[in-house]
């Protein structure tokens, strides 16, 4: 089947010209504005677009208040603001935030590095909300701003670089000394040269390893920073004493360049992290920031349990509220998953975030934004998008069996050889773990790079590893194995009055899901004027001296409805959701793996067909949230799903796949666009990186024994140091970023 | 070959006044958007009117 694809983001569309209504109408805005180019230059480069929510924010509160993510600075009569946005991935992208024209903006430059826009402009003629809503028309929504990182890196960097080059200089003239004869008086000078510049080395460029040292002792966990500490500064200590008392043995080359490799790993690993975490920041306006309470507008943070709001029809609802009056039905997809409108009249709950579809809603707050699962979702993700900056390259057995075993044999060697320390802290030197300090590391930030390319993001390396260990797989149904958009499956009685008809009760409620489904299938056509719509009920009307109604046939009924003319029943209409592509050859690989389970909250029959459909011999229908996590939990288990309504089973399980939607948060990986043959890319990637792994594992521990064997020998030399130490350095480098796991 | 004593800290000073020119430029965040600028320099700065015509 071809596709056709989207005019604007050029994404595969189903539905002609354009993907979505969003893309269309960033299209025409485009257009209108007469910034065409902006095709000509655009490509995907900067990062992965995740796809922006069709629902527009309301930024008005940004003329009263600035939240902490914008900042401003007033500029004479001027204002210059700094919108932290998504949306940013090339060339076109940055032409046209920058011609942006409009009464009152003077001019705007992107960093599309930091993923901002700096506009400067004149608070008489423009409002900051103005500026804010035109971003967000083109497709740019104004976002969370990033957690500070450590921003001294580069320069640690630069001055390790700098001290470690001149050493490195004044080294290669001392080892060629050694053997040529040199002046002893120079050769002296020199190595005091060399001393000199290895103490602004340690104390900035080796700074963040004797701190995660220090924290990982006083933890009392084995850290790869240890050994790597205590290498250095034991080396440094006994280089110092042979320096002092005019030895030979010293080893402030070998230092140098150990530290400046380490810093350059982390600092790419680093990088390629930020990056990974900015383009999954979530917009700032997904959570609705204000709130209208007593025909007043207020802040969403201001409201407190028992205050009574109105939302209106394709409003979101603020916060968590009971329904006091009025029904209507509420639109959670963009939160659960769950592709049918609820329901929800007096006495229910709402969950903050959806969508009020249709009747206008009189309700109680009934817990502060600040406790619900919106907010503290949007929180926890960068929380845990920290955590695994600092764990995500740390295996933990390995080096915990790594680090103990070489201060034992460090220990040993001590012993034999007491009480020269010499050979020991050439020892620590040679055999201290480069391939887990940066080979591993840049193992996995280019494969996080990589896929970050493809649309993934991996925000546990250390998942993507257990993948191919795992032996029970969770899928979920809707969204996942099923497109979460309704089709048409069966009209009992089709003709032409009948669909006519349902073109006619669609139109009333166009967004409807539906709804949807019939406008897909039978085309648009303008509403009829006596269309009424009574909120789980359906919709009713009249046309050609007929009244008709079309509607749900009971509550329990989602997924079929029934057509009325003069209050007789016409026909009946039957909606399914379709199985997604690949769905078919993922669960074929899946069960080659290990044993594939569907889970559902759906109905039993559904469920049954579907897993019948393909080939699944386990399933689980009728299941709560909760009941999903237990099933889940129990196991050692890969969790692949897709809502809100999966979140608890995804955080329970060793390792988790999201798709789309509001996954983002508690998966270790999400696929931003849901595609079913990235979680196969995945899958594939991961059992390639494993291998990797090990074989790098395995290369460096050959170079570390013989590394350990030589000095305890006592044959090791500082100029034998210097060789072994950047050869095995490099090797290692090259393994890491030699192999694109995630090639076809 | 006393001239090294003399040479050897006047190199390493000359490197220094590097080292801390990178130091101003990164302080003064030279370096923090490494993605625009190369995009930008290959872009007319054509007016949004102007690039009507171009097509």
């Amino acid at each position: 089947m071809s596709h056709a694809t989207c005019l604007h983001c050029r994404r595969p569309s189903l539905t002609g010209d354009f993907c979505c209504g969003g893309c269309k109408a960033v299209y025409s805005l485009i257009h209108e504005s007469g910034l065409e180019r902006f095709y000509d230059l655009a490509s995907h480069k900067f990062s992965i677009g995740v796809v922006s929510l069709p629902t527009k924010s309301d930024y008005s509160i940004l003329n009263d208040a600035l939240p902490d993510d914008i900042t401003e600075i007033d500029k004479g009569k001027l204002k210059e603001i700094i919108f932290p946005i998504s949306g940013i991935h090339c060339a076109g992208c940055i032409w046209l935030l920058e011609k942006l024209s409009h009464p009152g903006i003077i001019s705007s430059r992107v960093s599309a590095s930091t993923g901002e826009i700096t506009i400067l402009y004149n608070p008489e003629e423009v409002k900051r909300s103005e500026i804010a809503t035109l971003l967000d028309s083109f497709g740019y929504p104004i976002r969370k701003s990033d957690e500070p990182i450590d921003s001294l890196n580069l320069w640690r960097i630069a001055l390790s670089g700098f001290c470690m080059m001149n050493i490195m200089m004044l080294s290669v003239s001392l080892h060629e000394g050694s053997v040529s004869g040199m002046d002893s008086n120079i050769a002296n000078f020199f190595k005091a040269a060399c001393f000199l510049l290895t103490i602004p080395l340690l104390w900035v460029g080796g700074a963040p390893f004797f701190k995660n040292a220090l924290i990982a002792v006083k933890a009392k966990e084995p850290h790869i920073d240890i050994p790597l500490s205590i290498a250095i500064v034991a080396s440094f200590l006994s280089s110092t004493y042979s320096f002092f008392v005019g030895e030979n043995t010293v080893y402030f080359d070998s230092i140098a360049a150990l530290i400046f490799f380490l810093l350059c790993g982390r600092y790419a690993q680093e990088a390629v992290l930020s990056k990974a975490r900015r383009s999954l920041s979530r917009p700032l306006g997904l959570a609705p920031l204000t709130a209208r309470k007593d025909g007043q507008v207020i802040k969403t943070e201001e409201l407190i349990p028992g205050d009574i709001i109105t939302v209106l029809p394709s409003e979101k609802f603020p916060t968590t509220v009971e329904v006091l009056e009025g029904s209507t039905e509420v639109d959670e997809s963009s939160i659960s998953g769950e592709s049918f409108p609820i329901v929800k009249s007096k006495g229910d709950l709402v969950e903050a975030g959806s969508i009020n579809l249709y009747g206008i809603v009189k309700a109680s707050v009934a817990i502060p934004f600040k406790e619900t699962i919106l907010s503290r979702s949007l929180k926890s993700q960068i929380q845990s998008a920290l955590l695994s900056s600092e764990r995500v390259f740390f295996i933990k057995e390995i080096t915990h069996y790594f680090t103990i075993a070489l201060l034992l044999i460090a220990a040993i060697n001590y012993a034999i050889w007491f009480p020269s320390v010499q050979t020991t802290c050439a020892l620590l030197l040679v055999a201290c773990p480069c391939g887990f300090g940066i080979a591993i590391p840049l193992l996995f930030a280019s494969s996080i790079s990589r896929a970050a390319e493809k649309g993934v993001i991996i925000r546990s390396a250390a998942a993507l590893l257990q993948i191919s260990q795992v032996k029970k797989i969770f899928l979920d149904k809707t969204g996942t194995l099923t497109n979460d958009r309704l089709e048409i499956e069966k009209i009992e009685i089709e003709n032409p009055e009948i669909t006519e008809a349902l073109r006619l009760a669609a139109s009333i409620t166009p967004s409807h899901p539906v709804s949807r489904a019939i406008l897909e299938k039978f085309g648009e056509i303008d509403p009829p004027t006596s269309g009424k719509y009574i909120p789980g009920k359906g919709v009713s009307w009249s046309s050609n001296g007929s009244d008709w109604v079309f509607g749900r046939d009971s509550e329990q009924q989602k997924t079929s409805a029934s057509l009325y003319k003069d209050g007789k029943l016409l026909t009946s209409i039957y909606f399914s959701s379709s199985i997604r592509e690949n769905a078919k050859e993922l669960i074929q690989e899946l069960s080659s793996k290990g044993e594939v389970c569907l889970i559902s909250g759906d109905k039993n029959e559904p469920t049954r067909k579907l897993a019948l459909d393909l080939g699944i011999k386990n399933y689980r229908s009728n299941l709560l949230p909760l009941e999903k996590a237990d099933l889940v939990g129990k196991h050692e288990s890969l969790m692949i799903g897709d809502g809100f309504n999966d979140r608890e089973a995804l955080q329970a399980a060793t390792i988790s796949i999201g798709l789309k939607g509001t996954t983002t948060d508690t998966s270790n990986i999400y696929i931003a666009d849901g595609s079913l043959s990235l979680v196969r890319m995945i899958i594939r990637g991961a059992a390639r990186l494993r291998s990797r792994m090990w074989l790098i594992v395995s290369v460096s521990a050959i170079y570390n024994i013989a590394g350990v064997i030589l000095s305890m020998t006592g044959i090791i030399t500082p100029l034998l140091a210097a060789i072994l130490m950047p050869i095995s350095s490099l090797s290692l480098v090259l393994l890491a970023i030699s192999l694109d796991v995630f090639r076809k | 070959m006393t001239i090294v004593y003399l040479l050897l800290p006047l190199s390493i000073l000359l490197a220094l006044i590097g080292l801390f020119a990178f130091r101003w430029a990164y302080k003064k965040g030279q370096l923090k958007d490494l993605d625009s600028p190369p995009v930008r320099i290959l872009e007319d700065d054509l007016s949004p009117s102007n690039t009507k015509d171009r097509s």
